[in-house]
């Protein structure tokens, strides 16, 4: 146990350690030697977590691999008691271990470190790389900190550092006007659902005094929880995820994204596959079991909408990373789908293989930029797979997994999450509600057959036909230090999805190891363990007000239906990656030549007009949030001017007659009276010394009155007495 | 009418006004010794008196005019030297013109 322990607080603190040294001596270690630091604490974080993986499947103790989890608490922030408090009066410092959290930290390393070792190439050169490197250990702390927080809380003190590292990298080229806005804007709109998130987390703290996850998934369950109404759970639900709205880019938060591939390319990696977009869905699927029915229906809305967007705007995108950022927001859409519709494992599986075949995408898209001089607008591309084979086999193949071609990482769970969305819209149809709802299933699958096509269009446009910049293709190529990240995530894009890899194991291995938890807090004697479900009644929890008759009573029968689901979906969406590709190598055999033609036809021109523009959305935000903004502003500087200026400025004057009214009295009055007794003073003084004439005579005569005087006086005193 | 007391007083008290108003008006050094020789005389005048009225068969007063007469004479050759010295000075014995001492 503290071995295994140990390792994991090293898998944190490694990273910590590689950002304090860069940080203190960054400027020291200068531009290759702070890389090579970063890179070798990465390192040492991923040979850590690897050893925690293998520390927890061998683990005997009480928990571990299909056992149970490791939940240590220590009371943390007073807050006064509250029912449901582990240390009555305080909230907890926890950490909260499963098998799900080992394998992310095992994923987050390796992208990370694969990362750093990719940039240490990529910005060879730049005088600043020990700032980047500093950061980017930074963003692997803050995100390895965030896969171990047990409580909510905490996970938003990681949220928001992970939010702050993404600021930093996007913005890492802060000469250029474009990287400056875009982190502001990622920063801002982050911020707009972290209110939602601090809301949410404000009423759970107002209404339960804690934040610690197991409790929280026994408390809270919507199945048997006490605490609060079922509105207010569907409301905090609906504002925890909000967060994750934020976070992981989904519809309507989803404008930073493509503005984040400002950035350099490796960290537009780091970001899509492991870092910021993953919290969260990481925390969509740590409060899963809290999540009712009506905030379900919500998370899948948006997921749907996230994939339909992401999905239609990646076709039209003229820049290779930006047309990457919209599939990510398609795949971030359906693991949300999939949490909505009750598939959580369906959805960290997704996670965890679109992690790798993400980053190798990115990574591969980072080459072909790097080959080209920076020019990223696919019209500069074209026959560079002659120039940089490896990477376009390695974009080929993470363009396959992700396209869910069958044998590759992304078929196994992107499968499972279209699976539980079948048996999600059968269950509705089943209940008589209208055909609406089945749009949860069809949006991912018409989601499924738009990925592989404009994968296709990218690889096309980007490595075969004529070279349309032959200066550029002139001296494109492909560096080996970068080439030998892109052939260890083809690997792993490949095997992920395997039952022998250690990925979808440890998922499912997590959901045995929650329950196990749950059972533990609850105890044998509870009439309802909220998560003893199996999959199929995950999916019939997940909808509002089924009728009781519709339930499946038995596991026989939500297994008839999830099973139907699965032959629903995999008989839908097998064929769609062929379908795809061969939509893309006929539309695009010729580089652009077909489709400027088909644009002449003003039908499909406006259309490609609007997705090109990302459907105008952020014409939209600028219009009504920006433009709103400076309207209030204006009207504020109006107010401030004329009402606040005017008040104060009158204000002022009143200040200046009164200090004038004072300033006359003091100069007739105080100055008056010291004026005066000087001059008094002055003119007795002259008076006398006009006395003291020094004339003889004067004295005589004074002498003589004051005798005649003393004399006068003295007969006067005789006689009158 | 016979001469009384009064008589020599009020001779005296005149003498004696005309010796300050001499001192008082005149600015000419010799002037001024020239009342107070008055003055001097005005009071001898009054001794004298005094004794002939209030001390008969002594000769107090008679004797303390002698005095004053001696000292009188001591005093204007001391007033004399004086007056030489702020001849030497200023060049003229207006006393009005020895005014350095005023403050």
């Amino acid at each position: 146990m503290p071995t295994l322990l140990t390792l994991l607080l090293l898998v944190v603190a490694l990273p910590l350690c590689g950002f304090a040294i860069l940080l203190a001596l960054g400027k020291r270690l200068g531009d290759p030697l702070g890389g090579y630091v970063g890179t070798g604490f990465s390192f040492a974080g991923f040979a850590a977590a690897v050893a925690a993986m293998a520390a927890w499947i061998s683990s005997s103790y009480g928990f571990g691999y299909g056992v149970g989890p490791l939940v240590r608490s220590f009371a943390w922030l007073p807050i006064g008691e509250h029912a449901g408090q582990r240390v009555p009066g305080f909230l907890d410092f926890t950490i909260y271990v499963d098998s799900f959290t080992v394998v992310m930290l095992a994923m987050v390393t390796l992208i990370s470190a694969v990362v750093h070792l990719y940039s240490l190439r990529y910005l060879r050169g730049d005088a600043r790389t020990p700032i980047y490197f500093g950061r980017l250990s930074l963003f692997g702390f803050s995100m390895t900190g965030l896969l171990l927080s047990g409580t909510l809380l905490q996970l938003l003190v990681f949220w928001e550092l992970v939010g702050l590292c993404s600021y930093l990298l996007i913005g890492y080229w802060n000469e250029r006007r474009d990287a400056r806005m875009a982190a502001t804007k990622a920063f801002l709109t982050n911020r707009v659902g972290d209110v939602g998130f601090i809301i949410g987390l404000c009423l759970l703290v107002s209404f339960v005094g804690n934040t610690t996850l197991p409790d929280l998934w026994v408390m809270l369950s919507p199945t048997h929880q006490t605490a609060m109404s079922n509105g207010l759970l569907t409301l905090i639900g609906c504002l925890l995820f909000c967060g994750a709205i934020g976070k992981s880019a989904q519809f309507p938060l989803h404008t930073w994204l493509p503005d984040a591939m400002a950035g350099p390319t490796p960290v537009s990696a780091l970001i899509h596959a492991a870092t910021m977009v993953a919290a969260g869905v990481f925390l969509l699927i740590r409060i899963d079991p809290i999540l009712t029915a009506d905030a379900r229906l919500f998370v899948v809305v948006i997921g749907a909408i996230t994939i339909a967007i992401g999905s239609l705007c990646a076709i039209a995108q003229r820049d290779l990373k930006q047309a990457l950022a919209f599939s990510t927001m398609a795949q971030l859409g359906y693991m949300v789908l999939g949490v909505g519709v009750g598939s959580r494992d369906g959805a960290g599986f997704h996670l965890l293989t679109h992690a790798f075949f993400k980053a190798l995408l990115f990574l591969a898209a980072g080459v072909v930029i790097y080959g080209m001089h920076h020019k990223s607008r696919l019209e500069h591309y074209g026959g560079l797979f002659r120039r940089m084979p490896v990477t376009a086999i390695a974009f080929a193949i993470g363009a396959l997994a992700m396209s869910a071609t069958p044998y590759f990482s992304g078929y196994y769970s992107k499968e499972l999450i279209v699976a539980h969305a079948a048996a999600w819209s059968q269950l509705a149809a089943d209940s008589g509600r209208s055909g609406l709802w089945s749009l949860a299933l069809w949006v991912p699958v018409i989601g499924a057959y738009l990925t592989p096509f404009y994968l296709t269009r990218l690889w096309m446009l980007t490595f075969t036909g004529r070279p349309r910049d032959l200066e550029a293709f002139e001296e494109a190529h492909e560096p080996g230090m970068l080439s030998f990240p892109l052939v260890v995530l083809s690997g792993l894009a490949v095997v992920s999805g395997f039952d022998w890899f250690p990925v979808r194991s440890m998922v499912d291995s997590s959901a045995v190891e929650t329950r196990a938890q749950v059972s533990a807090l609850t105890g044998p004697a509870s009439p309802v363990n909220p998560l003893e479900h199996d999959w199929p009644s995950r999916v019939h929890l997940s909808m509002p007000d089924v009728e009781t008759d519709t339930a499946p009573t038995s596991t026989e029968a939500g297994d008839d239906r999830v099973e139907a689901g699965a032959a629903q979906a995999a008989h839908l969406t097998h064929w769609a990656w062929l379908a795809g590709i061969i939509a893309g190598v006929v539309i695009y055999a010729r580089g652009f030549a077909l489709t400027e033609r088909l644009a002449r036809l003003s039908v499909l021109s406006a259309p490609r007009e609007w997705l090109r523009h990302r459907m105008y959305f952020d014409d939209l935000y600028r219009w009504v949030f920006v433009g709103a903004a400076r309207l209030a502003g204006r009207l504020i500087d109006r107010l401030d001017r004329r009402v606040i200026d005017g008040l104060i400025d009158r204000l002022a004057l009143a200040y200046a007659a009164l200090g004038r009214v004072t300033a006359s009295a003091d100069d007739l009055i105080v100055d008056g009276v010291v004026r005066g007794v000087s001059s008094g003073v002055l003119t007795s003084g002259l008076g006398v010394g006009q006395t003291q004439g020094g004339r003889v005579r004067v004295y005589v005569a004074s002498a003589v009155l004051m005798l005649a005087l003393t004399v006068i006086g003295t007969v006067a005193w005789a006689v009158l007495r | 009418m016979t001469v009384g007391l009064p008589h020599y007083l009020v001779l005296a008290a005149m003498l004696f006004a005309a010796g300050i108003i001499t001192v008082l008006t005149r600015r000419h050094a010799i002037g001024i010794l020239m009342g107070i020789e008055l003055m001097l005389n005005a009071a001898n005048l009054n001794l004298v008196a005094f004794n002939r009225f209030s001390a008969v068969g002594k000769l107090d007063g008679q004797v303390f005019a002698l005095f004053v007469i001696v000292i009188a004479a001591a005093e204007a050759a001391v007033a004399l030297a004086i007056f030489l010295n702020f001849y030497n000075n200023f060049a003229t014995v207006d006393v009005d013109q020895g005014n350095e001492l005023k403050g």
